[in-house]
């Protein structure tokens, strides 16, 4: 009797049972704490799923991505908005109604074009004979991710060679997309203005993001001076400069013409570029506060003696006591 | 019996996988929470990820998608990562501008 069963077709059933289970369990659920609860089991029997169809480094990217990454995000999200209200929110019955007629039709139409095409149904025959090396894919995964397809290097024909070079630039793109989509979600979800305690307890100087970086209007005590002005700048160069030269090889093929020998590549150049408009309304706006044109940030220009002089002047010197023709006081 | 003494097929796994989406899609127009209509979301992702590795797998159908099916199954997990940051986002502002999160209440933009 346990002879007979196929373990492989076993753990399919039971991780597939989960998933389904747990997934119609956040459907019908109507408290939000226990539908995260519910997609959390849902989604780690599916990397088992992932598992059993050989595909162990997507079922672990599965599991470290979706369930340790997307769904903690989640959770906090829950935890964030779970006022007594929101907790538990009913849906109106009408639309339950409505919503199982279409669920249904549409499962129904899914479930006859699955199982009607025959090749799909049928399991292949030699299942037992395959090894468990027939699944080592992470490597193959990393190849074509830097454009080189192991798997398929033998294309006979030459019409279709050119769509073997792998999955460099949809990896490109998708790193790109992640990474502005992370900024504008912070950018979305961050608190409206910073404070700084200025030494009047009383008032409190805030100042926003943009208004420090792109606005040159107002003035800005010494601390913005030196801690956006100085420390943030420097810290953004230098972190650029560092992903050229340790990040980017010299002789990857694909960059070698423009990137130097010297550390100076494309990458820091063009930060660098980004980096003079906030450098330069920082600095206008510190000259304001001394009570002085926007124009002395000219002033390095001079050799050595200008450069001392800013130093001294926007980095030391404190800012006209009281209003001036530039704005008020950001430290009374 | 039959299922848990024969092999499986891709079938099975395109089974499981329209029930995630199935239940998903009626998660997101069902639920009033903005965030069980992001997991609602998350549910369909999943469901068309199984149909993506089935057809990739190797030890379910000789003709296989091959690596093809694994590479797009890592890609849509990386836009569910990125989707659910940016609703997430959203949801909170939304919640800190109108200390509520029924997506019902989210109709200023009605003509």
């Amino acid at each position: 009797m346990l002879n007979a069963i196929n373990w492989h077709s076993f753990l399919f059933l039971l991780f597939g049972g989960m998933s389904c289970f747990f997934a119609l369990g956040v459907l019908l659920s109507s408290n939000v704490v226990r539908m995260a609860f519910y997609l959390i089991v849902s989604l780690t029997a599916t990397a088992g799923l992932f598992f059993l169809a050989g595909a162990k480094f997507v079922g672990a990217m599965q599991i470290m991505i979706y369930v340790g990454g997307t769904l903690v995000l989640l959770i906090f999200g829950v935890m964030l908005t779970a006022q007594a209200a929101f907790v538990s929110m009913k849906t109106k019955s009408s639309d339950w109604v409505l919503a199982s007629i279409v669920g249904a039709s549409l499962f129904a139409l899914l479930f006859v074009a699955v199982v009607s095409v025959e090749d799909w149904r049928v399991p292949r025959e030699d299942q037992s004979a395959l090894t468990v090396t027939e699944g080592e894919s992470a490597t193959l995964l990393g190849w074509s991710l830097i454009g080189i397809r192991v798997d398929k290097e033998e294309q006979p024909d030459p019409q279709l060679q050119s769509g073997m070079s792998g999955y460099l630039l949809p990896f490109e793109i998708i790193s790109i997309h992640l990474l502005v989509v992370l900024i504008g979600a912070a950018f979305l979800a961050r608190t409206k203005t910073i404070v700084f305690h200025g030494s009047a307890p009383a008032r409190v100087f805030s100042m926003s993001y943009s208004d420090i970086y792109f606005s040159w209007n107002g003035r800005a005590p010494r601390e913005i001076f030196w801690l956006h002005g100085v420390i943030v700048l420097k810290a953004i160069y230098i972190l650029a400069a560092a992903i050229d030269w340790f990040l980017i090889p010299n002789d990857f093929p694909l960059l070698t013409a423009e990137n130097g020998a010297n550390g100076l590549g494309w990458l820091t150049v063009i930060v660098a570029l980004l980096l003079i408009y906030p450098a330069i309304v920082i600095r206008i706006k510190r000259w304001h506060d001394r009570d002085k044109r926007g124009l002395w940030v000219l002033l390095p220009f001079i050799p050595v003696i200008g450069v001392i002089w800013e130093i001294v002047e926007l980095g030391f010197l404190r800012g006209t006591v009281g209003t001036n023709r530039f704005g008020e006081d950001p430290l009374q | 019996m039959s299922l848990l003494t024969e092999p499986v097929g891709v079938s099975h796994f395109l089974v499981v996988g329209a029930v995630m989406f199935v239940t998903g899609a009626i998660c997101m127009a069902t639920k009033r929470n903005a965030l069980g209509v992001l997991m609602g979301i998350e549910l369909v992702l999943n469901g068309a990820n199984i149909n993506f590795v089935a057809f990739g797998s190797k030890y379910l159908r000789e003709e296989s998608l091959g690596l093809d099916g694994q590479l797009i199954a890592l890609f849509v997990i990386v836009l569910a990562a990125a989707e659910a940051a940016v609703a997430l986002a959203i949801a909170l502002s939304f919640y800190n501008n109108h200390a509520t999160i029924d997506v019902d209440q989210a109709d200023e933009l009605k003509g």
